[in-house]
């Protein structure tokens, strides 16, 4: 393919045009929400109404590939989520109250507000009468009804737990590799095998309807990919100049070669894996679907290219910032609360670094580029995450500290051994070997998995850990809508020790638990009998040889998804209460809940003293054993409710996304002297802003040890530092150092947010929230907000002057 | 000694010698230099130090004050009598908002090997360990020596802050238990250095010619204040004076004004130095190449 002898027909001398263009238009455009899946859904669910649900589901996303509107925008890489530019899709099947309820209110996605055009908003009426009391969400609850004789409304409407049923979502890391090493008639070749070699007997009707589904989605991908041939030929015919005509071609070739069949080179893999990325994205459309080891699995392809002087480095960079574009466009809107728990987030992360299966550094010179598409495009997505192993080598780490250095918040930091121990523990049920174990990545944000072999599609409500507290305060009343929500445990005001409020908060928390286990088993028989995604499945290793798709557990390591947010909140509240209430005496348990009923206005003593009770991320031993006894018990309780919906072990997810958000603004008071609706703790082992008075060190410390990270699914730190204290090698050296500590500590995340010129304004103007911010010059060290406003000023500049 | 004054330990220190370091700032020096930073270093004494900007005026410090010392000034700030403070406290115990502190409290050597001890594994991972700074840590005497012993036995690397004056065999007690030697070299000319630091320099130098003798590890540093020490002829002065024992870097901390909250805290009057115009900064600091010293500014 190809007749010039380098770059292939790219039109090089207008890509750096075309890929400022692009850019300009995500950073301005407003997104809309597309009407045409609306329609399908609408016509699929009318003509296919005898067959199985995957069936119906294969044709659904059939109709959207073959039917959808295709354009040519200027991306070299072709393959768009909708008919439209920055366009957004809604997925009805999961949850419509939104479409009703929130008319009016202004809706958030990934770049900005979203606009509905009249024309969507009237087929999402249609869809909705149809849809009512039919979603997910809807059934998951009539059945929680149905069978346990309660409405289990009150308990998401409190902010006890979050719906996620309500939610679509990504499952992952696919096997990209298997599309761009075998193609998509690979796995069709096996899909056909399989399904002739079936016993058609009692019992496989669902085995069945599969493998045919299969066929049709796997051949609907490709049938798309054509779509995008016949369009460049067209555009071809037409074009006058003579070097983008060349360009039409080549891309109509490669449209017909992938993902079909195996990939030749760079260009026809960046292709087949973004045809593979953008049909996983427009099946389901949520967080985490994520690219995973994306250096590794390109690199073959990439290093043959440089070899045979097909691409240069420039140029293969030039090829990633386009499909930088691509990632950035995707967006999902499912309503405000997934708008609040998600912040926009897409949760498309690409994982360098590990250890290759044979256990040696796998760090490359692809990702080296990665991380310089990163530094040059400064985009929210796709995110980057460095598995970090002691093996790496310093260039390999000094890049990634340029990008973090850039305040982008990237790469964050893994901790490789923690995950690959964490899955060996995890998926021993499942047989796992070390090779598969080192195969790991992260599927969304911060949780892991191993990449192209599992699914985290099913999940238990994600739960709020604070909310007990607030239910053992207020003898299981909700004080936000006054709604009796958990057990009688006692009135607090009765109580002598300590023990017997940490007691009733710990039934609230068995109460919580309880609902969980039996609303997130409700909710995935819902998801498996009603929305099984196909496409994925086929890219999933474990679902075709077992003929199930991902929610019946077909993937060979299945793992359950369930976010828990406040951790620290929880911690940090029992901890003041038992430190003021009964080992001090300051306060009487009486004084607390007033002062909490009244959101402290006209507690302000109170207040201080629940803020300055002892804090995790201080480096304080006995708070730091609390923290870490108190994971161990909700795990324990969370365990002691059974094992998940796939019959495994159930884990515990620990990072908060934006759920401290969403939770945050539905909580009254905290015994941690934070106001009402403000929002939680961020991650799982952070600080609560302007506590951790200690420093840096002192916060690795207590992350480090809060959660015992293997048994725990994931942890989640977010680190603040002056982008100054990163100056030159030896700053460099210094967070290196720092990484280093907290991973031998135990730690598993870290991700770095450079404190910006904004932080420290906001810092200037409202001092009382940056207590703990330090500033460090040489022989002289102060907090910020004690400084002179000149000085501050000075610093702020400073500041700007570094990024 | 059983007890030292200590004003702040500060932890994760990246510039008071290599890797991530533990810092701790010991009360009291026998200098008064116009410039200083830490202001409430000098006295050995613990001090009241307020901060007017983060004072809500809620007036919690009034009611607790046992000497009457405070009273609400027209901005509702409150405002202390420095005369009738005795830094008892008691204001800084009851603030909401950290307005008021006491800088300086008398610690056992155990007491700040606890808060020592805990980045150990920092100091190994990133090859740091303990700096003592001051004030200056000398003037703390047998005090400092302990703590230099406990941090010995720990295997921590050591790393002594010092302007120079102390008595010979007291300071060279110091200098053979550090690692690394953070000297201030001031002025080299002693009426000028009287004039500014309140001392003259003859202790000084001695002591840095004792130490650059015994070829201890040592790393020059200069708090560079416009007009006063960055003229060429102290430069040449101070370049003559190291070339002898190959010493040919040094450490340039230029003037900064960060500290100009704490004099205020400390009810102190400002002092007169100006920070340099960048531009500035490089034509001094070629004056520095030109006699055959290279700088880094830390």
């Amino acid at each position: 393919m190809g007749t010039n002898k380098s770059g292939y027909n790219v039109n090089w001398a207008t890509v750096d045009q075309r890929l400022y263009d692009l850019k300009q238009f995500l950073l301005d455009a407003p997104q809309r929400m597309d009407p045409q899946r609306l329609t399908f859904l609408n016509e699929v669910y009318d003509e296919y109404t005898n067959e199985e649900p995957v069936y119906v589901r294969a044709k659904l996303l059939e109709r959207v590939l073959t039917k959808k509107d295709i354009f040519w925008d200027g991306n070299l890489l072709v393959g768009t989520l909708t008919g439209i530019r920055a366009g957004v899709y809604a997925y009805p099947e999961w949850n419509v109250t939104w479409i009703k309820d929130e008319i009016d209110l202004a809706k958030m996605s990934s770049l900005g507000e979203l606009k509905i055009p009249d024309e969507t908003m009237a087929e999402l009426k249609k869809v909705y009468k149809k849809w009512k009391g039919k979603t997910v969400n809807d059934r998951a609850h009539a059945l929680y009804k149905e069978i346990y004789g309660v409405d289990p409304a009150p308990y998401f409407k409190s902010g006890l737990l979050y719906e996620d049923t309500s939610i679509t979502t990504g499952s992952g890391v696919a096997d990209y590799p298997r599309v761009l090493n075998e193609g998509i008639s690979g796995i069709l070749k096996e899909v056909d095998e399989r399904m002739m070699a079936m016993p058609k007997k009692v019992g496989s009707k669902q085995k069945l309807a599969f493998y045919r589904a299969a066929k049709i989605a796997l051949n609907a991908v490709i049938a798309y990919a054509h779509r995008y041939a016949d369009l460049c030929e067209q555009l071809a015919e037409k074009e006058q100049d003579a070097a983008q005509k060349a360009e039409f071609l080549e891309i109509a070739e490669i449209c017909r070669r992938v993902p079909e069949f195996p990939a030749r080179n760079f260009r026809e893999a960046i292709q087949s894996f973004w045809f593979t990325h953008v049909c996983l994205e427009i099946e389901q459309m949520g967080c985490a679907c994520s690219p995973g080891r994306y250096g590794q699995y390109m690199y073959p392809f990439y290093k043959k290219d440089i070899e045979e002087g097909n691409l240069t480095r420039e140029q293969v960079l030039r090829l990633l910032k386009f499909q930088w574009i691509r990632h950035l466009e995707m967006a999902a809107y499912q309503g405000n609360a997934y708008a609040l728990a998600l912040s926009g987030h897409t949760g498309q992360t690409i994982t360098i670094g590990g250890l290759t299966a044979d256990g040696d550094d796998a760090s490359n010179e692809l990702e080296m580029l990665l991380l310089d598409c990163q530094l040059q495009m400064r985009n929210i997505q796709p995110t980057i995450s460095l598995f970090y192993t002691p093996k790496m080598k310093d260039e390999y780490l000094q890049k990634a500290i340029e990008v973090i250095r850039d305040g982008s918040g990237q790469p964050q930091f893994m901790n490789n051994t923690v995950v690959v121990e964490r899955h060996l523990n995890r998926f021993a049920e499942c047989g796992i070997n070390i090779q598969d174990a080192r195969n790991c990545a992260n599927f969304g944000c911060v949780g892991t998995g191993v990449c192209g072999k599992g699914s985290f599609v099913i999940f238990d409500p994600f739960p709020n850990l604070v909310k007990p507290v607030e239910l053992a305060l207020n003898n299981g009343v909700d004080p936000v809508t006054n709604k009796q929500i958990g057990p009688k445990t006692g009135d607090p005001e009765q109580f002598t020790t300590y023990e017997e409020f940490h007691n009733a908060f710990m039934a609230q928390m068995d109460f919580m638990m309880t609902i969980m286990r039996k609303h997130g088993d409700l909710g995935n028989t819902v998801k498996e009998w009603t929305v099984p995604s196909v496409f994925r499945s086929c890219v999933i290793d474990g679902c075709i040889e077992s003929g199930l798709f991902e929610e019946a557990g077909g993937p060979r390591y299945c793992q359950t998804l369930c976010i828990t947010t406040g951790g620290i909140d929880t911690a940090n509240s029992l901890i003041a209460i038992k430190h003021l209430v009964y080992d001090t005496r300051k306060i009487s348990m009486k004084e607390l809940k007033d002062a909490l009923a009244a959101n402290f206005n006209g507690y302000e003593e109170i207040q201080k003293m629940c803020y300055e009770a002892p804090k995790h991320g201080n480096d304080i031993p006995e708070v730091d054993t609390f923290v870490r006894q108190l994971y161990r018990d909700i795990k324990k309780m969370y365990r002691s409710k059974g094992k998940d919906y796939l019959n495994h072990t159930a884990f515990m997810d620990a990072y908060s996304l934006s759920f401290h958000n969403y939770f945050g603004a539905m909580m009254g008071a905290l015994p941690t002297g934070r106001k009402a609706g403000i929002a939680l703790t961020d991650g799982s082992v952070s600080a609560m802003p302007g506590t951790d008075v200690e420093g840096s060190t002192a916060l690795i410390k207590s992350a480090a040890q809060a959660i015992d990270t293997v048994d725990y699914a994931s942890n989640h730190l977010n680190f603040k530092f002056l982008p100054s204290a990163l100056e030159g090698p030896a700053g460099a050296r210094t967070l290196l150092s720092l990484v280093k500590t907290y991973f031998d500590l135990g730690g598993s995340h870290i991700q770095f947010n450079c404190v910006s010129s904004e932080t420290l304004k906001d810092a200037q103007q409202n001092p009382q929230n940056y207590k703990d911010l330090v500033v460090r010059v040489a022989g002289f060290s102060a907090y910020f907000t004690r400084l002179d406003k000149g000085v501050q000023n000075e610093i702020i500049k400073r500041t700007e002057y570094a990024a | 000694m059983d007890t030292g004054i200590i004003y702040n330990i500060q932890r994760m220190s990246g510039q008071d010698g290599p890797g991530l370091r533990t810092t701790v700032f010991l009360k009291g020096c026998p200098l008064s230099c116009q410039w200083c930073s830490n202001p409430e270093s000098q006295d050995r004494r613990p001090q009241l130090m307020v901060f007017p900007k983060l004072c809500s005026g809620c007036g919690a410090c009034i009611s607790a004050c046992p000497q009457q010392a405070i009273v609400m000034d027209g901005d509702h700030r409150s405002r202390t009598d420095r005369q009738k403070c005795v830094s008892c406290g008691a204001c800084a115990a009851v603030c909401p908002h950290k307005a008021r502190e006491i800088s300086g409290r008398a610690m056992t050597v155990a007491e700040v090997m606890r808060v020592v001890e805990k980045d150990e594994l920092f100091y190994q991972n990133s090859g740091g360990g303990v700096t003592f700074c001051g004030g200056e840590p000398t003037a703390s005497g047998e005090f400092l020596l302990e703590l230099m012993q406990a941090c010995h036995n720990r295997g921590y690397h050591i790393c002594l802050d010092t302007c120079g004056h102390c008595e010979q065999n007291a300071f060279l007690k110091a200098a053979a238990a550090s690692d690394l030697i953070l000297f201030d070299c001031k002025h080299m000319d002693t009426a000028i250095h009287k004039q500014f630091t309140g001392v003259g320099n003859e202790l000084i130098l001695s002591n840095l010619k004792n130490i650059l003798e015994r070829h201890y590890a040592v790393r020059i540093r200069i708090p560079l204040m416009p007009g006063v020490n960055d003229t060429e002829s102290n430069i040449t002065a101070l370049a003559e004076f190291l070339k002898p024992y190959g010493i040919f870097d040094v450490d340039i901390l230029p003037c900064h004004t960060f500290g100009s909250s704490k004099y205020e805290a400390l009810g102190l009057n400002q002092p007169s130095q100006v920070p340099y115009p960048k531009e500035e900064l490089k034509l001094i600091l070629q004056r520095f190449e030109r006699n055959g010293l290279h700088t880094a500014i830390v």
